[in-house]
């Protein structure tokens, strides 16, 4: 009984070394292990390095031209959202600057604004917003409503003549408000994205390479893989990618100044399950992978389906249940919501045990996926090669 | 060559091209199957079109009449769902960290009282940007709050000092902005995403499907034969090898765009025609660059690495989430090699702007040049076919 056991504990081993042949033997899975995860992560960090958009183009038409209509658009053009590209005599003028896409935007100020004011009645201007870049709204948006609701104040206050600044300000400003933005505090959209896409992104690397090398075996029919292979495989590739995970969730974070507030041990205990239940994820996808490279149009288009089943560009209770459900099955949904908390939200691992515990379940829900699929899958090619064979 | 030998030639690999796409299960996948699965999956994913009812918690230390008026009237906030109160500060946090609520409120003790005798009461929220979409749309809510709260107390100090009702909303807010977001007023993220969303899926299987054809040929060793049916004319092979595809993927465009402006009704300004137009050439350019990669890289395994690599960086380089004009101008210029960056401005212009066509001419004009691009190269592709050299 100990001798099995034992054996069977060689087995492993010596499929754990020779697999690290198997890796370093094949450009393509060095590619998709080593390289892929080594280069999108600072490609897509230099791609969203300047965090966050500056001087979003605005033209402008002045119908009022008055000392209150030129404040206004100075103090637009001085925000460091927005930037006034150009004077437009008229509205034709302006649109034809949006169809150039030299603005994005158009600042309409009617021609009795300055009179309305005076007068004591509103005096709205107009915008139009081009809505192919949602940022470029947001700038606008924000923009002008804080510079609106600034001057508004000051126009507010040059009524009460005699009173004091406090006074003032009192009266203009009863309650007044801040707030903090937490956790993201330049609200850049790398800090948004990046930790998600890292995470995501080990995951396909994972997928892809293990897509690959099955892909391989199963063309020169060596598909079968008991519980002992499967274990020692996946030890191999589990030892790589600690390594990995170091450079990717810790080292590029830090090189390009992402928040990480989390300990780094926990996160480190966190990547365990959520690497297992990857590899052996990858080993169920890669029943359908019957060719080497045709691993690239089974998994490359998931990666934008994962990202979205994670629930970081769109709120999670906001997605519909068949999709949830669908999402619970992916390791990266799970990875992404426990290493975001942890990491930008600085959640301990207690807060993310919910994830954690789930990724543990989805290991063992794919490791049982992953034997029993290959021994299905072995013996319907025996039966397609007696068939064959007769 | 005679016209009947050209038609013989066509019709040869146009035919053969079918029998091999119905033989694999792998091409009805990534042409039929999943093309489909993605424009079903991001369309009843964002179908809400704008979230609502998002979870944000409020810390009420002075419980008075005013500052519960004030929590009721965030609950009246669409975008805005009060689930939870906590007593203090850590707690909110602390379900904050848990994923619970997306941002709170904390109203001070002695609120009411301080308000009563001016003592400037200040209110505190705190959002999470972690998650970009809730966090914006939690933070404009709560701002909007906090100044209407501020001037129906001001409107109360007007009212008593006899100032008249109508002339207090002009003192409040003198200067109001009428904004009007074209072609999406209701900031709908389902118009916003799914219009580029859709073609992105559409170029990267595109790409990597033409990669794949042309690639087994070689290493299957079928490629002399693909050439002998042509006639040894390479453009006659390549073209008549590209066709079914083109005309299954065109089919799964219009497929796209019919769910887009027909079944999902968004917007289009500029009628059909020039998005049918704009399709098909997005269809055919990224054919060509497919084919153009091909005959520079002829290996199956580089030429799909670097056909992926290009499909799912073109989603971020494109430009409709974090704009290209904000970005290095690197890769600014490499966003304007990429044919969805072309078809994203096409459709800009023209369904989302109704813009006349004159102003996208130029776009439209560089998907044509992407479908001739590989013309000139197409030797180097011969070459390789007749070699027939695989490498793994």
């Amino acid at each position: 009984m100990k001798s099995i056991g034992l054996s069977k504990l060689r087995n492993i081993l010596y499929i754990w070394y020779r697999e690290y042949r198997v890796v370093f033997h094949d450009t393509g899975v060095v590619l998709f292990f080593i390289a892929l995860p080594l280069a999108y992560p600072l490609l897509y960090a230099s791609i969203y390095n300047p965090e966050v958009v500056r001087d979003s183009p605005i033209a402008v038409v002045d119908n009022s031209r008055t000392m209150t209509s030129r404040e206004l658009c100075r103090r637009i053009d001085a925000a460091p959202e927005t930037k006034i590209v150009s004077y437009c005599a008229n509205m034709e003028e302006a649109k034809e600057l949006i169809h150039r896409r030299i603005c994005l935007g158009i600042l309409e100020i009617p021609h009795d604004f300055n009179k309305k004011i005076m007068r004591g009645t509103q005096s709205p201007v107009i915008f139009y917003s081009d809505m192919s870049i949602l940022l470029n709204y947001k700038n606008y948006l924000a923009t002008l409503t804080d510079i609106t609701l600034d001057m508004g104040k000051e126009l507010q206050s040059r009524k009460l003549v005699g009173a004091t600044r406090e006074q003032t300000d009192i009266a203009t400003n009863p309650i007044p408000h801040y707030s903090i933005v937490l956790y993201n505090p330049t609200e850049g959209f790398a800090s948004f994205l990046m930790p998600a896409l890292l995470v995501i992104i080990i995951q396909q690397s994972i997928l892809l390479g293990i897509g690959l090398i099955r892909g391989e075996e199963y063309e020169r029919h060596l598909h079968s893989l008991r519980g002992d292979t499967l274990i020692g495989k996946s030890l191999c590739y589990y030892s790589l990618y600690l390594v990995i995970i170091l450079y990717v969730l810790y080292i590029v974070p830090r090189l390009f100044d992402y928040p990480q507030w989390g300990n780094r041990w926990e996160i480190f205990t966190f990547t365990t399950p959520f690497l297992l239940s990857s590899i052996f994820f990858g080993h169920t996808l890669a029943l359908f992978v019957r060719e080497r490279e045709s691993v690239f149009l089974v998994i490359v288009f998931t990666s934008m389906i994962f990202l979205f089943l994670s629930g970081v560009t769109w709120p999670y209770d906001r997605i519909p249940l068949v999709w949830k459900i669908v999402g619970a099955l992916i390791p990266s949904t799970w990875g992404v919501e426990g290493f975001i908390r942890m990491n930008t939200d600085a959640a301990t691992l207690y807060d993310v045990r919910g994830e954690y515990l789930v990724l543990w379940g989805l290991t063992i829900l794919y490791f049982g996926t992953a034997i029993l699929g290959n021994k299905w899958l072995s013996l319907s090619t025996q039966k397609q090669l007696q068939n064959e064979a007769r | 060559m005679k016209s009947a030998g050209i038609i013989n030639a066509l019709w040869n690999t146009f035919h053969r091209e079918i029998r091999r796409l119905v033989s694999r299960r792998i091409y009805i996948f990534t042409m039929i199957i999943v093309p489909i699965f993605s424009f079903v999956f991001f369309l009843t994913l964002l179908r809400d079109g704008l979230p609502h009812r998002l979870s944000v918690a409020v810390i009420d230390n002075d419980y008075s009449s005013t500052s519960r008026e004030l929590t009721r009237q965030l609950t009246a906030y669409n975008t805005l769902d009060i689930t939870t109160r906590y007593r203090n500060f850590t707690e909110a946090r602390q379900a904050m960290q848990r994923g619970e609520i997306f941002g709170f409120l904390s109203i001070p003790d002695d609120f009411e009282a301080d308000l009563f005798a001016e003592r400037q009461p200040q209110i505190a929220y705190f959002t999470n940007e972690t998650y970009f979409i809730p966090g914006a749309l939690i933070y404009k809510s709560l701002t909007t709050m906090t100044t209407l709260a501020s001037g129906v107390v001001v409107k109360q100090n007007l009212l008593v000092q006899g100032e008249y009702d109508r002339d207090i909303t002009a003192q409040l807010q003198p200067i109001p902005v009428d904004m009007h977001p074209l072609g999406n007023p209701w900031i709908n993220y389902s118009i916003y995403l799914n219009n580029n969303f859709l073609p992105g899926i559409l170029e990267l299987l595109i790409l990597l499907t033409t990669l794949f054809s042309i690639g087994t040929e070689i290493k299957y060793s079928t490629s002399r034969e693909w050439l002998l049916s042509a006639h040894n004319n390479i453009l006659l092979a390549i073209a008549g090898k590209l066709l079914p595809q083109t005309i299954i993927f065109f089919a799964m465009g219009c497929l796209c765009l019919s769910l887009l402006y027909g079944y999902s009704d968004f917007p289009l300004l500029c009628g059909a025609w020039p998005m049918l137009t704009a399709m098909l050439l997005f269809v055919l350019a990224v054919q060509g660059l497919g084919v153009f990669l091909f005959c520079l890289l002829p290996s199956l395994r580089v030429s799909l690495s670097v056909a992926s690599l290009l499909g799912v960086v073109s989603f971020s380089l494109t430009g409709f989430s974090f704009p290209a004009e904000a970005m290095y101008s690197t890769f600014r210029l490499w966003s304007d090699i990429l044919p969805l960056r072309h078809y994203f401005l096409i459709y800009a212009e023209q369904a989302l702007n109704g813009a006349s066509l004159f102003y996208s001419r130029i776009h439209y004009i560089a998907l044509l040049i992407y479908a001739l691009l590989p013309l000139p190269f197409l030797p180097l592709l011969k070459r390789a076919l007749q070699q027939q050299v695989y490498l793994p």
